[in-house]
């Protein structure tokens, strides 16, 4: 089910005051997002910034302390007090790349992509199998349809959990570091799917160490340092000529490397 | 002397079925116990806990004892087989919840986390997802009890079960022939645990092949 294509002005994902606190450690400080339809947004940042704990809570994989999640239409308030059924019309959809793919290992490459489009969308096997080989295509990887994912490397992984993913018809897709468990070669591999998603028009939220990702393919970049969205903007004024020190020091670090 | 041995393996049956179906039992009635021992609801977990606790720490033997001559004398008749099963299954149950519990920690939390994000509904988390994949890492520690168990349920006849032990005990006092049928009987203990661990090999080395990492 796709949302027919009237303009709707809403923000496809808002945040509001978002707090969120492990024990007594706040790692997030009262962030407040609005991400529109077919928006590309990179977010950068140190390790440990939250960045993708904000991510996580964008989809509840996180409850979150205080504060709201908006995405399309479903809001989420803090900890918890939602029911198992909210979550599920919000996962719905929200698709979740991971750093470390998490296919399903005993599920081979077609059932991995076509299992949650039978159970979670009601689809006939058929259909569902028709779909996933139509995606597994679009990432390259229809070949590997009858393999188990241990057959597959690293970055054909991804891809497969990108097609995953998809095959839900989500409306917005979080990606988690998806190259930073690859090595480079293979981490471009699984940049030119998503940067073809991109350009298809998919909105993206991305937490990212690929700075060339950041510049050239979101619109806009968001940069996270301990808890708060410290800067935020189009994505080459915020990478070449970042206001806040604190910005300045982590971009520069990263290019230095 | 052959018909010894014959009439000591008419035994074995009987120690197939004592040990398969206190396995099958266990197998089964295990699944619900681990999930009361993960149960956030405290008072729930913590009655399986003690539920676990308090049939491991109890000899098999003891636990034969007290369900058929304690339960069985007056408040449940029943034939020693029954009670055989009954005890062995309920030990066996309490073990089994143990290895699913640590099996389930063994998995990796992106397991969880991806079917959460796919939306996936929770009975298909438990049954598609994260069932098959605890039953795989279960597998060479349940092979391993079910060994275990072949042995343990010599202990049946004690109560009367006629198993291979029973028969054992009953002939050599019927023929003084100790050494040769208790040595028998040990071979015959010996090619009921081969196929066992041969088959939980053929089967490990086969889902390894097609999944491990």
């Amino acid at each position: 089910m796709t949302m027919p294509a009237t303009a709707d002005q809403r923000p496809l994902v808002h945040v509001e005051g978002l707090r969120k606190s492990f024990g007594t450690h706040e790692v997030l400080k009262g962030i407040d997002l609005s991400v529109q339809r077919g928006e590309i947004v990179a977010m950068i940042g140190p390790s440990g910034s939250g960045k993708s704990t904000l991510l996580r809570c964008i989809n509840q994989l996180e409850t979150h302390t205080a504060g709201a999640v908006t995405v399309a239409g479903v809001t989420i308030g803090p900890d918890s007090a939602s029911h198992e059924r909210d979550l599920q019309r919000l996962r719905r959809n929200v698709g979740m790349v991971f750093q470390s793919f998490n296919l399903f290992p005993h599920l081979n490459v077609l059932r991995n992509v076509s299992l949650a489009q039978q159970r979670v969308l009601g689809r006939s096997p058929a259909e569902a199998d028709e779909r996933s080989m139509q995606l597994l295509t679009r990432v390259g990887l229809a070949d590997k349809a009858m393999q188990y994912p241990s057959r597959c490397s690293g970055g054909q992984q991804q891809r497969i959990a990108i097609a995953r993913a998809l095959a839900l018809d989500p409306q917005i897709m979080l990606f988690d570091e998806p190259t930073s468990a690859l090595d480079p070669e293979l981490g471009l591999e699984v940049l030119a799917v998503m940067r073809e998603l991109a350009e298809g028009g998919m909105t993206m939220i991305v937490v990212t160490h690929e700075m060339h990702f950041a510049e050239d393919v979101s619109n806009r970049v968001l940069v996270m340092a301990d808890g708060e969205i410290i800067e935020q903007g189009a994505s080459r004024e915020v990478m070449q000529n970042p206001q806040t020190a604190r910005a300045r020091q982590f971009l520069s670090a990263v290019r230095d490397r | 002397m052959l018909a010894i041995f014959g009439n000591l393996v008419t035994g074995v049956p009987m120690t197939l079925i004592l040990t398969f179906g206190a396995l099958l039992i266990g197998v089964v009635l295990g699944v619900p116990i681990c999930m009361a021992r993960q149960s956030r609801h405290g008072v729930l977990s913590r009655l399986a806990a003690a539920l676990i606790v308090a049939i491991r720490s109890v000899p098999p033997l003891v636990w034969l004892f007290l369900v058929y001559f304690g339960l069985g004398s007056g408040i449940l008749r029943m034939s020693p087989l029954v009670a055989a099963l009954s005890g062995l299954g309920l030990i066996t149950a309490v073990n089994m919840a143990e290895i699913y519990r640590g099996s389930l920690a063994a998995i990796h939390s992106g397991q969880w986390e991806a079917s959460q994000a796919l939306g996936l509904p929770r009975w298909s988390r438990l049954v598609e997802i994260i069932g098959p994949q605890v039953a795989r890492i279960s597998l060479p520690a349940v092979a391993t009890y079910a060994i275990g168990l072949l042995k343990d349920s010599a202990v049946a006849s004690i109560i009367g079960v006629p198993e291979l032990a029973f028969r054992g005990t009953y002939l050599s006092q019927q023929t003084f022939k100790g050494l040769e049928i208790f040595m028998a009987v040990g071979l015959l203990y010996i090619a009921m645990s081969l196929p066992v661990a041969w088959a939980s090999r053929v089967v490990d080395a086969r889902i390894r092949l097609r999944v491990a990492k």
